[in-house]
């Protein structure tokens, strides 16, 4: 996860990055990951034989190279596991099928995703939020402090409103305008392509986190203080979609 | 739900289990350490025991800093690789040769030889994609230096402003067969052609240092930790003529 917009890294890779940079390789995509990661790793020999190890130990050559002993049937996986080209054209057509009906649903349902109308019940959420958060104890400097947590970003709220930019976007979670705990979970379902990038914003639309992840879903895992958030969704060409949620 | 999903959400229910599910995978790494001799064979089963010990200690851990970007199995990967490292060092463990492997736990070595070339060779080609601009120049420089004949698109690669009278002393050196032409006139030939365009002043014999060093670097890379050391130059030499091989193009 790549947390700052610094030219390279001032640390080794974490074992999650050295996974991610791994994966980039076999999906031939490695030039989209975060450029101080890329640079890092330009520079450090340790990071490249650690990512190589990896690499060599997913490919899927090298996993299918070894027997197990305490395989159920006492095989070894015969090459019949290797798709034949009529195996692989079904699988292309079966994908296409697949992407296709992808595609229906998600432009079928944009409307539940992001209704037009959306504004006022948030706004009405965040009044509802400001008077769990703030006690009838609490002194005027407190109660200012909590209110400018939780004020709206209108340049932000905009984008949150404004129609989705790629209809083949769904967000599964979080929920927008929910209120959150430790640890949260995004995930969304995309037909465009990965690597993805998440990040998220202060209500002062200062970017908090950073993070790259090639699937479609990534949890953060660390405290936030209390107030609104927003968070946007983007791959390499477009952002993808903007959100918003509460921490308590 | 895909499986990753899966995995993501037994690593928060039941940790244990989705180590359990991942036994397979352990066992396949671990085997991998015992074949390029950081293990002893006959101590499969233990190290095996030893990694699910500290992998469970590690749960945890792996409960907060795994936050999805990557699948589980390769995260899971990476962490299984850093144990067996860790604890081939810290046991001083002797490193013992291919034939003293017992017969129920060998290495099968049935693997179609076509399947582990386009292995090494995707491999290679991983390696190379790590060193990013410079890819282009270090492949020029391997194909010179394994007097593999150059290109147009090698050339163009290397430096989209090349000249076309550059480009085309160089293919009329490089172009076709120089087996016969010696490292210092093949360096006395490019380092000027570096230099103008890279705006440089090396002289031939750093080039071929710098050369020489990333050969190394890209041998040691492939080598990774084995003690076997299979990789040398001349089959780096044959992966490079793999790699450039119209009939086992690199995935």
């Amino acid at each position: 996860m790549a947390r700052s917009n610094s030219k390279a890294l001032k640390r080794h890779l974490t074992e999650e990055e050295v996974a991610l940079y791994a994966e980039a390789l076999t999906r031939s995509v490695a030039s989209d990951l975060p450029i101080n990661i890329l640079h890092h790793v330009d520079q450090c020999v340790k990071c490249k034989g650690t990512i190589i190890e990896t690499f060599s130990l997913i490919d899927e050559g090298s996993f299918s190279t070894f027997d197990l002993p305490n395989q159920a049937n006492g095989t070894r996986p015969s090459r019949e596991h290797t798709f034949s080209i009529v195996y692989r054209a079904a699988a292309v057509i079966l994908v296409g099928i697949s992407l296709g009906s992808l595609v229906y649903v998600f432009e079928s349902s944009q409307q539940d995703i992001h209704p037009p109308h959306i504004f006022e019940p948030q706004l009405k959420d965040a009044t509802t939020q400001k008077e769990k958060i703030i006690s009838p104890n609490a002194s005027a400097s407190d109660r200012s402090d909590i209110e400018h947590s939780f004020a709206y970003s209108p340049t932000l709220e905009n984008l949150v409103n404004s129609v989705a930019r790629s209809p083949m976007i769904k967000i599964i979670s979080p929920k927008n305008g929910s209120n959150v705990d430790r640890s949260i979970k995004f995930i969304w379902q995309s037909t465009q392509k990965g690597p993805y990038t998440i990040k998220i914003l202060s209500n002062r639309e200062k970017t908090i986190y950073n993070a790259t992840s090639l699937n479609s879903q990534w949890t953060f895992n660390e405290k936030l203080e209390p107030g609104l958030y927003y968070w946007k969704l983007e791959n390499k060409e477009d952002l993808l979609f903007v959100g918003k949620f509460f921490v308590k | 739900m895909t499986e990753n999903e899966k995995d993501i959400e037994m690593l928060r229910s039941d940790p244990k289990g989705l180590i359990l599910k991942y036994q397979e995978t352990i066992r396949i790494i671990v085997k991998k350490f015992i074949s390029q001799g950081l293990y002893n064979p006959t101590e499969f089963e233990d190290i095996v025991q030893d990694v699910n010990a500290i992998l469970l200690s590690k749960i945890q851990t792996m409960q907060t800093h795994y936050n999805g970007m990557s699948l589980f199995r390769t995260y899971l990967s990476v962490i299984v690789r850093n144990i067996c490292l860790k604890e081939s060092t810290k046991q001083k463990r002797k490193s013992l040769v291919v034939q003293e492997v017992p017969e129920e736990i060998e290495v099968r070595a049935t693997v179609d030889e076509t399947m582990m070339i386009g292995h090494e060779v995707r491999k290679l080609k991983a390696i190379l994609s790590l060193y990013r601009e410079r890819k282009s120049k270090i492949l020029l420089c391997l194909k010179l230096c394994f007097r593999i004949p150059l290109s147009r698109d090698d050339v163009f690669s290397w430096c989209e402003r090349c000249e076309e009278h550059d480009c085309v002393m160089l293919l009329r050196h490089f172009g076709s067969n120089f087996e016969e032409m010696k490292d210092n006139e093949i360096y006395r030939i490019v380092t000027p052609i570096f230099n103008k365009y890279e705006a440089k002043t090396n002289s031939p014999d750093a080039v071929r240092k710098w050369i020489d060093y990333k050969i190394h670097e890209i041998i040691d890379l492939l080598n990774g930790n084995s003690k076997k050391r299979n990789h040398t130059a001349e089959t780096l030499k044959i992966l490079i003529d793999d790699y450039f091989s119209p009939f086992l193009t690199p995935k």
